[in-house]
C-alpha cells in the first residue's frame, strides 16, 4: 500500500493541474484578453456602457490588423486618451471586429497604442456589432447599410443604451471611403474629436458644480 | 549618369518605374491587406498609413516613366552606316513591355486589396 501512495498523489496532482489548465481564462477586457460579444450577446458592453452613465463615453470600432484603424487609434490616443488618462469621467470601449480577418490575439496590436486606464476591449468574432452600430447611426449609402468599422463615436453623459440597439452617438467620425464627403459623417480629425470630447467633459463639470451648490 | 546615356535608359528607367510602382503598391496596400501589420509591424503599418495619400501620385510617376521607356524603345533611330553599331531594339522593347505589364498587374492587385479597405 505504501508503494502506491506516491503514485496516487501524483495522479491527483496531475488531475488538479489538468482541470486548472482546461478552465477557461477569465476575460478581463484588456487588450490581450478582450471580452467576447455579439449582436445577441452584447450585455457585457451594454452594462458597462450604462454603468458609466454620467461619464463621457467613447466607442471605437476597429479591425486590429487594419493599419488605417491603428493610425486612427494612435492619433486619438495622442489627442484624447493620453491627455485625459487620469480622468475617470471619460470611459472608452474599443470593439475589435475582424473585417480583414483578424483573430482575437491581434487585439494585442493596440496595447502599445493606448495609454489610458479607463479603456475596455471587446472582441466581436462574428462581425455583428458593426452592423448594429451602423443601423443605429444611420450609416447608409442608398439602401445599403455601410458596415461600421474604423468608426469613432462620442456619447455624452446622458446617453443610455435601453433596447437591443445602441443609442445614436452624439458625435461620430470615420475613415471610410463610402462615407467620404458627407457632412453628417465627418472624416476623422483628432483635433476636432478632442474638441467634441472636451465640450462634453466641460458640460459634465459644469453640471457637477451646479448640483454641488 | 547623363540623361541621354544608354545606361540611364537601361537601368534608371526600369528601376524607377518598378520602384515607384512597388512603393505605390505598398502604400495602396495600407488599410486593405490583412498581412501588412504582421509583415512590417504596428509602427511600420501606421507609418505607411500616414503616407498612403501619396499612392496615386506614385502610380502616375510609375506609369509615366514606363511610358517614357516605351517611347524610348520605339523611337526612330538614325539609319546606321558603317560607322555605328545598330542598337538591339528587340530586347529594349521586350523589357519596356515587361515593365508595363508588371505595373498593370501590381495596379490590378492593389485595386483588389482596396476593395476591402476602410
Amino acid at each position: 500500500m505504501r508503494f502506491y501512495r506516491p503514485l496516487i498523489a501524483m495522479c491527483i496532482g496531475l488531475l488538479i493541474a489538468g482541470v486548472a489548465a482546461a478552465a477557461p481564462t477569465p476575460q478581463t477586457g484588456t487588450c490581450t484578453e478582450p471580452v467576447t460579444i455579439s449582436a445577441k450577446d452584447s450585455v457585457a458592453l451594454r452594462d458597462a456602457f450604462n454603468r458609466a452613465r454620467g461619464s463621457v463615453r467613447l466607442v471605437f470600432l476597429v479591425d486590429p490588423i487594419c493599419s488605417g484603424c491603428l493610425r486612427g487609434l494612435k492619433d486619438l490616443d495622442t489627442a484624447v486618451l493620453t491627455p485625459f488618462a487620469g480622468n475617470s469621467k471619460l470611459q472608452t470601449y474599443v470593439i475589435h471586429t475582424p473585417v480583414l480577418g483578424a483573430q482575437e490575439k491581434d487585439s494585442a496590436n493596440t496595447c502599445s497604442l493606448i495609454h489610458n486606464e479607463h479603456v475596455t476591449h471587446y472582441w466581436d468574432p462574428g462581425q455583428e456589432l458593426g452592423t448594429t452600430f451602423a443601423q443605429a447611426l444611420g450609416m447608409k449609402d442608398g439602401d445599403r447599410t455601410i458596415y461600421a468599422w474604423d468608426v469613432w463615436l462620442v456619447y455624452g453623459p446622458q446617453a443610455e443604451w435601453t433596447g437591443e440597439a445602441p443609442p445614436k452617438a452624439d458625435f461620430m467620425m470615420h475613415q471610410l471611403k463610402d462615407l467620404m464627403g458627407r457632412a453628417e459623417f465627418p472624416f476623422l480629425r483628432a483635433s476636432t474629436f478632442r474638441e467634441e470630447v472636451e465640450k462634453r467633459l466641460d458640460v459634465h463639470k459644469a453640471t457637477d458644480a451646479a448640483s454641488a451648490r | 549618369m547623363a540623361f541621354h546615356s544608354q545606361r540611364f535608359w537601361k537601368w534608371a528607367l526600369p528601376s524607377g518605374a518598378v520602384g515607384s510602382g512597388a512603393l505605390a503598391a505598398l502604400l495602396g496596400a495600407c488599410c486593405g491587406v490583412p498581412w501588412l501589420v504582421a509583415a512590417i509591424g504596428v509602427s511600420g503599418a501606421i507609418a505607411v498609413a500616414r503616407v498612403a495619400f501619396l499612392a496615386p501620385y506614385l502610380w502616375i510617376a510609375a506609369f509615366g516613366v514606363s511610358l517614357g521607356g516605351l517611347i524610348w524603345a520605339y523611337r526612330v533611330e538614325p539609319v546606321c552606316d558603317a560607322a555605328c553599331v545598330p542598337a538591339k531594339r528587340r530586347g529594349r522593347r521586350l523589357i519596356a513591355w515587361l515593365i508595363l505589364a508588371t505595373l498593370v498587374a501590381l495596379f490590378v492587385a492593389v485595386r483588389g486589396w482596396q476593395g476591402f479597405s476602410s
